[in-house]
């Protein structure tokens, strides 16, 4: 990771990557002009050219795209002549529970201002919008009552075999809170078993998915209990080294995580004798140069190793050949804060929190239609309605219509089925999934053709290129249902994105590609008579 | 070395570890259509026409995946043939209408497979109108034609992994990737030697050859 | 929405010919593409042994010199009114150098007006009444025969035969002595063999490389990618250079010593690995002698001495010396920057003693490789292209060898060793050379000091030429005999591998254009010689039977793919590697050197340090590459390279005319500014006769190999006044299609 830091040194520096300084960096580095060039024509956070001294940039996604697209569109026509403001239109900011969402300058992240507050702010006559509050320290799930306390539950943990933590997290039956549901104890134990090095534990603190925006709460609020479950991780797997690998959007992040790394550092936690005597481990803040894509764990890795953040073919996974070929143990930031939780209070405590058979508790990020969007914590088997419902009911007098459970890859389910319980194994019967654990709602009115393409053209957008499927399968896929919902399609596209999700479906190298179409075919399949998906359905339905 | 034995179509075939599906299908007679891969190049498996059903969830690309101990591996049913000619629709959606491969070397591997798949009309957007990305004609000996780039990643690995001449790489991301010289440079202002490497192992007509045939003596006037 | 159409080219009108690339040492495999005509399309790499399919930009691009408008189509012979002889065309007369004029080929306006098409007959008679009267009024040795690397084996060994038993005389010589003669002497005298002891692809096997003096990315552009894919395996490359070669950034280590001091650092390198106790005393014990002379030899050289004098501070010195001391196994790889000295021999000396101190000779990933340029240098020298051997380095002065060829050949020959390149053109001036046989060779541009060479070719008596083009050689020529180019010829050529494959024709010779070997046969006819060859593999035999090297060999066996020499057995792919257990002399020898002094060296007048040598695109003096559509459009124009330092200080923008003076002559060239060379040092290539290297070189000889200082000559950098000129062509990139 030493050239992708040094270009977003260069990128802070002088507000692009100039060619000049890509040359001079070769030079220093004796790397090859063309792996700069990759780099930086990859990550979107690198510019070739500075820009205007200010820029805005907008949310286009899912959440932001139902509040406010019009609202984005009408300040970037009002901003047009103004030479020192760029206004650009980006993915998922992961501040969709303040829907539309915009960042100023890549600092201020938050509601998008209005024309009026934006210039008078660029006048020094005012301040930007504050973003959304949700909960504070401490969070349910936090088992510590003040800071003092940090750090108690893995100093009793450090003294007791790797194989009771594991079983104490099977116990607790704890699953892959990041959306790939696999079960946390077998990952670990994998991961301990491979054999070689280098062994790395690291944080994916990379959520992007539009609707999804719960890490970003545990990051700020409960940034020690990451740093736990990742020592936790180290002394399992007998790593030494740790990485939290956290998209740059997150700043107010990014200064909690620094903070807490720091006193963990002053207090031994992290260090030369974390793991015990002379077996030291400590964590590396490494910000994400940008792209959904880096959440997929191997295009993760391939940033960290200064490449193109593009897919690896699984197997081999990394559990075993991971980073620079070493077993590498990859969790996402709530399932790595549920570790602490659960080692603290213990598997039966944890057992004992969901509904019903459920176990534990879930942060929900609750976005779209609802009266007060937020982060909720819930006790696993929560149903959607009651989700709804803690959110202050609908907005707007609207009525549900539909709800995508678990960020973009999860199709949209009907309001008939709100009483599903949240959690993988029901919401994949009914048809959708748990995923990220992101409930975006629609209600009445809303134009779910318009939902349901800008899922697909969010998963278009950010395809890093690699495969053919994806790159250019959901480019057509979504040219063609973009024109058919602009009643522009000479023929029924319905049939031809069926076939061309299944291709993409069965031949992607990886979950992006896979599912990019899916929204859209499952929408047209399971809404049959929603009238705005009327222009893709083709003859059948004409 | 320890040795695998597996299925392929049926047939039991029995190679070393660590040798790929489409390895072991080539040592058995089956022909696996490939347009990313080349033997000499560390297969990247992007294109996916090599994709073969081993009963898992997806379809794995046999250029890549490697053998396992009982795997059982279909190269070629229905299902894979489906996928394959949309694959190929889709690169030729993007394609101009005529490969200056076909009329310079005369082996281009799309249009060959195309051919091969039967192809027809493309139920996908017309991608050589709606968005063309450009020639480079910087370089006197080699034709660049992005448009005909289907990001196969030959170039590149010819470049950088062959000749080490290190100068081609993919630029940007997603459906507006290409390939670029240095640091996006023109192909005949950056460091590229012209070994041309890169237009041998392309298969289509994104890199050719600009500097043919020989001019025979008695085509031209005598030079002054 | 589009339909595709399936109406395919097809590749069935062209034949593909699997040959060879017709330039560099490496002997790349590749087969030319040509329609119906002979017309080629394009150049495919084959899987060769020595390139894997991989070209550089001369085999892939550079084919199409041999279907230039100027190829010569009939014999000529000089007019009458065009005597007393001197240079025709403007780039080949004394007063040439103004600025900025138009460079390029010969200007056959200028030329042909004193030459007229003649018939074979009367050519070949006008070939064998010269030679044969210089004989008789002056006796054999007033003749000599330059003969050429670019040409294959069998045309090789006939041109010596032809010199030899038709002539009578050991004056045959070729551009090895430009090139590697130095090399070959060292290596002879130290383990007893003249070529390469390991193939350049066995460097994956290495730990450490030794890059010294050479170029390879710009010289043997496909060796080079071989070196480059080993570092990046792991095999740390160590080069040492004058000038930064394209290779340095794949290097551990790159060392820029000063010109002429290659002796110093690496007796300092011995040095340091003597005194840390890193050299292999086992082999030294068992397959060397001399060592203690060596250890003495050195001892002077610390690294600290040697740091004055090399310019590389002492630490880097040790740094290097480490590197390759601890090594298991380690292969050096030289070019002309250690053999184009008059210390040339010496350079070598020490490269070689650095091998058997460290016993990296005989095992996988060890060796010696001197990287041979020409395509079929090697294979020359094997065949006997060289005044003191016979084929297969059979000396020219042991009366049994002598014997031994005058019953093969059916011939009295000379008993004394001949002269060598340069001391030929020497001879010329002082009246003791009167007739020249020049078959592909282009001394004009390729001998130092232009000047002396000039004059040199206007004394002769006699000069014929046979080549493809009228070059400036031939400007000086009473007749001028019309050559086969690579693609119309068959015959074998050795890489510098020591890999004897075979290239194949793609059609036929121009016009009444012939084969060189038909040539040269009918020339021995004419001289009173039955010579008769039924084809190239007839040749090739005789050769075999000629020189036991090539035992085991045939154009048969040899087939598509080749073999290496030595050949053990009919079924032998040839060897790779030599001398595992001993050498051709028993043991090698350690021969120790001390640092010598160039004859040209800088002074208040002449304060830079001129550094010559060849460009990727670019082959030699041009004949072939700037006849290149493809070549010329992408490397138009010399260029000499100055530091930025150097430039500022005399106001030298990039691309600034520059005038270049030496103490023999001066031209003037365009700048390129680069650190590539240091501080007060100079580089100009040597294929441009509007820029010629050679006006400027210096004409001493290395006392063993013979070879000139190519390396080393004294210049005056100068900003070159306004142009009174036109100005040259608008820096453009220039398309050829």
């Amino acid at each position: 990771m030493r050239l992708l830091a040094e270009l977003a040194a260069i990128q802070s520096r002088d507000g692009a990557v100039s060619d000049a300084a890509l040359r001079e960096l070769a030079e220093q580095r004796r790397v090859p002009l063309y792996q700069l060039e990759g780099l930086r024509s990859f990550y979107p956070s690198f510019r070739a050219q500075p820009g205007a001294s200010h820029r805005i940039s907008i949310c286009r996604d899912g959440p932001c795209r139902l509040a406010g697209k019009a609202r984005g569109e009408a300040l970037a026509a009002a901003l047009a002549g103004h030479s020192d403001i760029d206004v650009e239109f980006v993915s998922c900011l992961g501040q969709c529970d303040c829907a539309p969402a915009a960042a100023i300058d890549e600092h201020h992240h938050g509601p998008l201002p209005s024309h009026d507050t934006l210039a008078a702010w660029i006048a020094g006559a005012g301040d930007l919008p504050e973003p959304a509050t949700g909960m504070t320290a401490p969070l349910p799930t936090d088992p510590y009552a003040g800071p003092d306390e940090h750090y108690a539950t893995s100093r009793h943990w450090l003294c007791e075999p790797a194989d009771a933590v594991i079983n104490t997290l099977e116990a607790a039956g704890l699953q892959g809170l990041g959306g790939a549901a696999f079960p946390t104890a077998r990952k670990w134990r994998f991961t301990r078993e491979a054999p070689g090095g280098p062994r790395t534990v690291i944080c994916n603190a990379d959520e992007s998915e539009p609707g999804t925006f719960k890490d970003r709460l545990i990051l700020e609020q409960a940034p020690h209990l990451i740093i736990e479950g990742m020592l936790m991780g180290a002394a399992v797997i007998e790593a030494d080294t740790g990485i939290i690998y956290l998209r740059h959007e997150y700043e107010r992040a990014r200064v909690a995580l620094a903070a807490a790394l720091a006193r963990a550092r002053e207090r031994g936690v992290l260090g030369p004798d974390a793991r015990g005597p002379g077996q030291g481990f400590d964590i590396e803040l490494f910000i994400s140069p940008g792209g959904y894509i880096l959440g997929e764990e191997t295009a993760l890795l391939e940033a960290l190793e200064d490449r193109r953040g593009e897919p690896r073919h699984k197997p081999p996974f990394p559990v075993t050949h991971g980073l620079h070929g070493g077993p590498t143990l990859i969790n996402n930031v709530e399932t790595l804060a549920a570790v602490a939780t659960i080692l603290a209070r213990g598997a039966d405590w944890w057992q004992a929190q969901g509904c019903g058979d459920y176990a534990g508790l879930k942060y929900v990020s609750v976005s779209g239609d609802v009266a007060r969007p937020q982060v909720l914590c819930l006790p696993w088997g929560t149903s959607v309605a009651e989700a709804i419902a803690h959110c202050g009911g609908m907005a707007d007098g609207r009525e549900l219509l539909a709800f995508s459970p678990g960020g973009a890859s999860t199709p949209f389910l009907p309001a008939s089925a709100a009483a599903t319980p949240m959690a993988f194994d029901a919401l994949r019967e009914a048809g959708s999934g748990l995923g990220t654990g992101a409930l975006f709602i629609v209600g009445s009115g809303r134009d779910l053709a318009d939902v349901v393409i800008a899922q697909a053209r969010f998963f278009r957008n950010e395809s890093c290129g690699k495969c053919v499927p994806c790159r250019v399968g959901s480019t057509k896929g979504v040219e063609m249902a973009s024109a058919a919902g602009r009643g522009e399609a000479a023929t029924a596209v319905a049939d031809e994105l069926r076939t061309l999700h299944q291709t993409l479906q069965r031949t992607s190298i990886c979950g992006l590609g896979q599912v990019a179409l899916l929204p859209i075919v499952d929408a047209l399949e399971r809404f049959p008579d929603e009238p705005s998906l009327q222009a893709l359905q083709g003859a059948g339905h004409e | 070395m320890s040795e695998v034995t597996l299925t392929i179509d049926g047939q039991s075939v029995t190679v070393p570890a660590g040798t790929t599906i489409w390895e072991a299908a080539a040592a058995a007679g089956i022909d696996i259509p490939v347009l990313c891969h080349d033997p000499r190049l560390e297969p990247v498996g992007v294109c996916r026409v090599c994709a073969v059903d081993i009963g898992e969830r997806t379809l794995p690309a046999a250029c890549v995946r490697r053998v396992e101990p009982g795997m059982v591996v279909h190269t070629d049913t229905a299902e894979i043939t489906a996928h394959r000619r949309v694959l190929t629709e889709l690169l030729l959606a993007d394609q101009s209408a005529t490969s200056r491969r076909e009329t310079t070397t005369g082996d281009d591997a799309l249009y060959a497979l195309a051919r091969k798949l039967e192809v027809g009309t493309i139920p996908w957007p017309d991608g050589s109108e709606n968005t063309p990305r450009g020639h480079d004609t910087s370089s006197p000996v080699i034709a660049v034609d992005h448009q005909a780039c289907i990001l196969c990643d030959r170039c590149v690995r010819a470049c950088d992994d062959i000749q080490h001449n290190d100068v081609i790489t993919r630029t940007g991301k997603g459906h507006a990737t290409r390939i670029a010289f240095d640091l996006d440079q023109p192909m005949g202002q950056s460091s590229c030697v012209s070994c041309g490497e890169c237009v041998a192992v392309c298969p289509t007509g994104a890199l050719t050859h600009r500097a043919l045939p020989e001019r025979p003596a008695h085509l031209e006037e005598v030079a002054s | 929405m589009k339909a595709f159409t399936r109406a395919g080219a097809s590749k069935a009108a062209i034949t593909e010919v699997p040959t060879l690339c017709p330039y560099c040492g490496v002997g790349c495999a590749l087969s030319y593409g040509a329609d119906a005509n002979g017309v080629i399309q394009y150049a495919e790499g084959r899987d060769g042994a020595s390139n894997a399919r991989r070209l550089c930009v001369k085999g892939r691009y550079g084919f199409d010199y041999a279907a230039h408008p100027q190829r010569l189509t009939r014999p000529l012979i000089r007019r009458d009114p065009a005597y007393p002889k001197g240079p025709l065309s403007t780039f080949s007369r004394a007063d040439s150098s103004g600025p900025r004029k138009p460079g390029g080929i010969v200007d056959y306006a200028e030329v042909m007006p004193h030459f007229r098409e003649a018939s074979w007959e009367e050519a070949l008679d006008r070939v064998a009444d010269g030679l044969g009267r210089i004989r008789s009024r002056h006796g054999a040795d007033a003749l000599a025969g330059f003969g050429s690397a670019k040409g294959s084996n069998e045309e090789a060994y006939l041109f010596q035969k032809f010199i030899r038993s038709v002539l009578g005389t050991n004056n045959v010589d070729h551009c090895t002595r430009l090139c590697h003669a130095s090399s070959v002497y060292a290596l002879i005298e130290g383990i007893g063999s003249g070529a390469v002891t390991n193939v350049v692809r066995d460097i994956e096997n290495a730990e450490v490389a030794v890059i010294a003096g050479c170029n390879p990315t710009a010289n043997h552009p496909v060796a080079a990618s071989f070196m480059k894919q080993a570092a990046a395996a792991g095999t740390e490359l160590l080069a040492v250079n004058v000038r930064r070669p394209g290779i340095a950034p794949y290097c551990r280590q790159y060392c820029q010593i000063r010109p002429g001091s290659d002796v110093a650092f690496y007796n300092a390198v011995m040095r340091v690995i003597i005194h840390e106790g890193l050299h292999d005393r086992d082999f030294i014990k068992r397959r060397t002698e001399g060592f203690e002379a060596l250890a003495a030899a050195v001892e002077s050289y610390t690294p600290e001495t040697a740091s004055e004098m090399t310019g590389v501070p002492a630490e880097e010195i040790i740094a290097f010396a480490r590197r390759l001391g601890q090594a298991r196994s380690a292969m050096f790889f030289w070019g002309m920057g250690i053999s184009q000295h008059v210390f040339g021999t010496d350079n070598a000396r020490c490269l070689i003693a650095l091998a058997l101190l460290t016993g990296n000779i005989g095992r996988p990933g060890t060796g010696l490789h001197p990287l041979r340029g020409q395509n079929n240098v090697q294979g020359a020298s094997d065949a006997g292209l060289i005044p003191m051997y016979y084929p297969g380095y059979q000396s020219v002065a042991d009366p049994d060898v002598q014997a031994r060829f005058e019953a093969l050949w059916g011939a009295s020959l000379p008993a004394n060793p001949g002269l060598t390149t340069a001391e030929i053109t020497h001879a010329a001036l002082d009246g003791d050379i009167r007739g020249l046989y020049c078959m592909g060779e282009n001394p004009f541009l390729s001998d130092p000091d232009i000047n002396r060479v000039r004059e040199a070719l206007a004394s002769l008596d006699f000069l014929v030429v046979q080549d493809l083009f009228i070059t400036e050689t031939a400007e000086f020529a009473d007749v001028i005999l019309p050559a086969s180019a690579f693609m119309e010829k068959r015959g074998s050529f050795t890489n510098t591998d020591r890999r004897v494959q075979i290239g194949r024709p793609v059609r036929e010779p121009p016009g009444e254009a012939r084969q060189d070997w038909h040539i040269l046969r009918d020339l021995a006819q004419r001289l009173g010689h039955d010579w008769d060859y039924a084809d190239e593999a007839a040749i090739f035999d005789e050769l075999v039977q000629a020189a036991p090297l090539y035992a085991n060999l045939s154009h048969a066996r040899l087939g598509m793919a080749g073999r290496w020499y030595p050949c053990p057995g009919p079924e032998s792919e040839g060897e790779r590697v030599l001398f595992g257990d001993t050498f051709p002399i028993g043991r090698g020898r350690f021969v120790p050197a001390q640092l010598g002094e160039a004859p040209d060296l800088p002074d208040a007048d002449y304060p830079f340090v001129l550094n010559t040598g060849r460009q990727l695109e670019h082959w030699h003096t041009g004949v072939m590459t700037r006849r290149s559509r493809a070549l010329d459009a992408i490397a138009p124009e010399a260029r000499v390279e100055v530091h930025p330092d150097d430039a500022s200080r005399l106001g030298i923008h990039d691309g600034a005319w520059t005038r270049l003076a030496s103490r023999r002559g001066e031209v003037s060239v365009q700048a390129r500014i680069t650190r590539d060379v240091a501080v007060g040092t100079l580089f100009l290539p040597m294929h441009f006769r509007e820029a010629a290297a050679n006006l400027l070189t210096t004409p001493e000889l290395d006392p063993y190999g013979k070879i000139p200082e190519f390396k080393i000559c004294a210049v005056r950098l100068a900003p070159e006044l306004p142009p009174s000129a036109p100005s040259p062509p608008a820096e453009a990139s220039r398309a050829v299609d």
